[in-house]
C-alpha cells in the first residue's frame, strides 16, 4: 500500500513536471503555466519526501543497508 | 538563448555568418576522443590531448554561448528563433530522459530479472541447479561470485537523506526566484537564484564525501558486483547532471545581475529553472529506488 502511495505521489510529480515542459516547448510558451506547474512539482516532492520519513517512522518501509 | 521578440526584432530568421564555433567544436571533439584512443593504447601523451580538447570544448560552449547571448540581446532573434530553442529544449530533454532510461532500465533488469534468475526463480530453476551454488537472490547483492568481496550499502538516512533535502530546498529556492523574476523582483531574484546554485554546489560536495565513506569504510566500489556497477554509474551521471545544471545557473545569475531577462521573456531562465526541477526529480526516483525499495 505504502510502496503504491509512494509510486502515485512520484507519477503526480513527473505529470506535474511534464506539464511544465509541455507549456515551455509549445508555441510561445506560456510562462504563467510553467510556474504554475513546477510550484506544483516542487510542492508534490517535499510531500512525498515527507511521506518516505513518515512510513520509516512508523516501520512500514525500510531503506537497504538498515 | 531566445529573447524577447520585439517589436524591433528582425523578421528575417536570423542566421550567423562567419562563426567560427563549429569547426572549432569539430576539432574539439576530435581531439578529445583522438586523445582518448592514444591513452586507451598507451601512448604517453594520450592523457594531455585529451585534456586539451576538452579545454577547447569548454573554450567552444563559452565562446558559442555568449555569442547567442549577444545576438538575443541585441534582438536579433524574432519569433520563428524563438520557437527553434523551445524545440531544441525538447529535444534535448528527449534525449536526457532517454539517457537516465537506460541507466535505471540496466538497475530494474538486474533487480526483477536476472539476479532472481541466478536465484533459481521462474523458469530459470535449472541455472541455479547447474550452478549448484546456494545464491539467494535478494537486493543489494553483488552476485553469486560475491565479486569485490563482502560489502555495506551506504544507509539512506545519512548522507543521500540530507542530499535529497538539500536538493528539495534549491527547488523551492529557484521557484522563489522563478516568481520573484516574473513579478519583477529582481533582489529576491538574484538572492534566492544564488541560494540554488550554492545548494547544488554543496549537493556535489556531499556526494563526493559519500563515495569516499562508500570506498573507504563500506567496501562498496564500482567493482563490487552488479550493486557496484548500477549504484556508482546512476549517482554519479546524476551528480555530474547536477554540476552542470549548477554551471548554468551561475551563468544565468550573471546574466541577472547584468539586468538581462523582464518579467514577460526570460525563456533562458525557464530552460535552465526546468532542467534544475528535472535533475531534482531525477535524484529523488534515484533516492527511492536505489536506497530505500
Amino acid at each position: 500500500m505504502t510502496r503504491l502511495l509512494i509510486l502515485a505521489g512520484f507519477l503526480a510529480i513527473v505529470l506535474s513536471l511534464g506539464s511544465a515542459l509541455f507549456h515551455l516547448t509549445r508555441g510561445k510558451g506560456d510562462s504563467k503555466k510553467v510556474a504554475r506547474a513546477l510550484t506544483i512539482r516542487v510542492a508534490l516532492s517535499i510531500l512525498l519526501f515527507v511521506l518516505l520519513l513518515v512510513a520509516w517512522q512508523l516501520g512500514w518501509i525500510q531503506p537497504h543497508g538498515s | 538563448m531566445a529573447h524577447a521578440p520585439t517589436s524591433t526584432a528582425s523578421e528575417k530568421y536570423y542566421v550567423p555568418h562567419g562563426s567560427p564555433w563549429p569547426i572549432v567544436g569539430s576539432i574539439a571533439l576530435f581531439t578529445t576522443v583522438g586523445g582518448g584512443a592514444l591513452w586507451l593504447n598507451h601512448v604517453h601523451a594520450g592523457p594531455w590531448v585529451m585534456t586539451a580538447g576538452l579545454a577547447l570544448l569548454a573554450v567552444m560552449f563559452i565562446g558559442w554561448f555568449g555569442t547567442v547571448i549577444r545576438e538575443s540581446e541585441g534582438r536579433l532573434y524574432n519569433e520563428a528563433v524563438d520557437r527553434s530553442f523551445r524545440m531544441g529544449m525538447m529535444w534535448f530533454i528527449f534525449s536526457e530522459v532517454m539517457f537516465f532510461v537506460g541507466f535505471f532500465g540496466a538497475l530494474l533488469y538486474a533487480r526483477q530479472f536476472s539476479v532472481p534468475w541466478l536465484g533459481g526463480e521462474g523458469t530459470k530453476l535449472l541455472t541455479k541447479v547447474i550452478r549448484g551454488d546456494d545464491f539467494e537472490a535478494v537486493w543489494p547483492t553483488n552476485g553469486p561470485g560475491n565479486i569485490g568481496g563482502d560489502f555495506e550499502v551506504i544507509p539512506a538516512f545519512g548522507l543521500p537523506a540530507i542530499n535529497t533535502a538539500l536538493l528539495l530546498l534549491s527547488g523551492v529556492t529557484i521557484t522563489i526566484a522563478h516568481h520573484a523574476l516574473r513579478a519583477g523582483n529582481r533582489r529576491m531574484l538574484n538572492i534566492f537564484l544564488a541560494a540554488t546554485f550554492l545548494l547544488g554546489f554543496v549537493f556535489v560536495y556531499l556526494q563526493a564525501t559519500e563515495y569516499i565513506e562508500a570506498y573507504t569504510h563500506h567496501n562498496l566500489k564500482l567493482s563490487t558486483g552488479i550493486y557496484g556497477s548500477t549504484f556508482f554509474p546512476l549517482t554519479a551521471f546524476h551528480g555530474f547532471h547536477v554540476t552542470m545544471g549548477a554551471i548554468m545557473l551561475v551563468v544565468i545569475w550573471f546574466r541577472c545581475l547584468k539586468g538581462h531577462f523582464t518579467p514577460t521573456h526570460h525563456f533562458a531562465f525557464e530552460g535552465v529553472a526546468w532542467y534544475w526541477h528535472f535533475v531534482d526529480v531525477v535524484w529523488l526516483f534515484l533516492f527511492i529506488f536505489v536506497y530505500w525499495l
